[in-house]
């Protein structure tokens, strides 16, 4: 979306940035790789720990670790700062990140931030290079207690219900 | 609205005014606040809660009285948040890491899930018209030390939590030791 507005070009500028950083989070939890690709430009970089690399094999690096090495991972995306300079954004996001690995009992709490730049090229807003940063990491004892109450749980393909356009009713959620 | 409401305005009005009924659901969970949980549901909406499902009033009548019967506290903070708008209609993804300091007050529940919501705009107004939960991870920890006073506030579950306050004030107590400057 686009206006003459400066404003109000401003502000649709920073919804999308926002936008794209919030997809991030539910593409890598949901093991979606069109929408891991969806965030990056093509030629864009991602330097996650010691993987350097283009989105799509990114993409294959980060679904083969959630999937092969934890049993749970959630990206929370927290405080957001963004500076905007013509059609480049520098932008920091706080992460909490829970993983619980597959061979540990304990599960890992963690606070880092993604230090981005995105570009904005045919009016869209896309990382063009990603830093990530691990500020903190503590273990704790994981007595497990969900899904003892029929809450339904995330899956990692499309099947979970956030894919559900029109939202099923409850009746046939059952 | 007015007719010169642009296209990109409306837009962004309808994203913020999405946003806020998804974070006025957790303070008036958090708050037991029933007024207020009437602005975030429609009172036909539906709600898949675990294995309890209904509609929004009796959700909130349910669940208030589950978090008495457990809790001391309880705090819902929205974090990823992801939103289709289509016309009156918006699907939303809300993540949420739920703290819950358990009635013997020193064991935390923490838990993360994500409200899957349609939400729709009828007369000029969203709210939520089906909430489903997804609960991905749960744990129990000792809180024994953690949730110590030291002087910070505690919250309550009704209107005397200093959020409710207007005008915003410091106590009488601390007033007093800064001399009136904190007025």
């Amino acid at each position: 979306m686009q206006s003459n507005n400066r404003n109000l070009q401003y502000l649709l500028d920073r919804r999308a940035i926002e936008d794209c950083l919030n997809r991030y989070a539910r593409a890598v939890d949901r093991h979606d790789v069109e929408m891991i690709h969806s965030v990056f430009h093509p030629d864009a970089i991602d330097n996650h720990g010691n993987f350097v690399g283009g989105p799509v094999p990114f993409a294959t690096w980060v679904n083969d670790l959630h999937e092969f090495k934890t049993r749970i991972h959630m990206h929370n995306i927290t405080c957001k700062s963004c500076e905007i300079d013509g059609d480049t954004a520098w932008t920091e996001s706080y992460v909490a990140f829970v993983l619980h690995l597959r061979t540990s009992d304990r599960v890992m709490f963690g606070s880092g931030r993604y230090i981005d730049r995105l570009e904005k090229r045919n009016g869209v807003w896309k990382i063009a290079l990603r830093r990530t940063m691990t500020d903190s990491r503590l273990e704790a004892d994981a007595v497990e207690t969900a899904a003892k109450e029929g809450f339904s749980r995330g899956t990692w393909d499309k099947s979970d219900i956030s894919y559900d356009r029109p939202a099923a009713n409850a009746e046939a959620s059952k | 609205m007015s007719t010169s409401t642009t296209q990109a305005e409306q837009y962004l009005l309808d994203r913020q005014e999405i946003l806020d009924c998804i974070y006025l659901y957790c303070r008036a969970i958090d708050r037991h606040d029933r007024e207020l949980m009437a602005t975030v549901f429609y009172p036909d909406a539906i709600v898949n809660f675990g294995a309890w499902e209904g509609l929004a009033p009796a959700f909130f009548e349910w669940c208030t009285s589950l978090f008495t019967e457990q809790n001391q506290s309880h705090s819902h903070n929205i974090t990823s948040h992801n939103c289709d708008v289509d016309g009156n209609i918006a699907h939303t993804e809300s993540y949420v890491i739920q703290s819950c300091l358990r009635k013997d007050g020193k064991t935390v529940i923490v838990s993360g899930g994500r409200y899957v919501d349609r939400l729709e705009k009828r007369n000029g107004t969203w709210r939520i018209a089906h909430r489903r939960m997804v609960v991905d991870w749960q744990y129990s920890a000792d809180g024994a030390e953690s949730h110590s006073p030291d002087g910070y506030l505690r919250g309550t579950r009704d209107k005397s939590d200093t959020s409710y306050m207007r005008p915003l004030k410091l106590s009488p107590e601390l007033m007093e030791k800064l001399d009136g400057k904190g007025t």
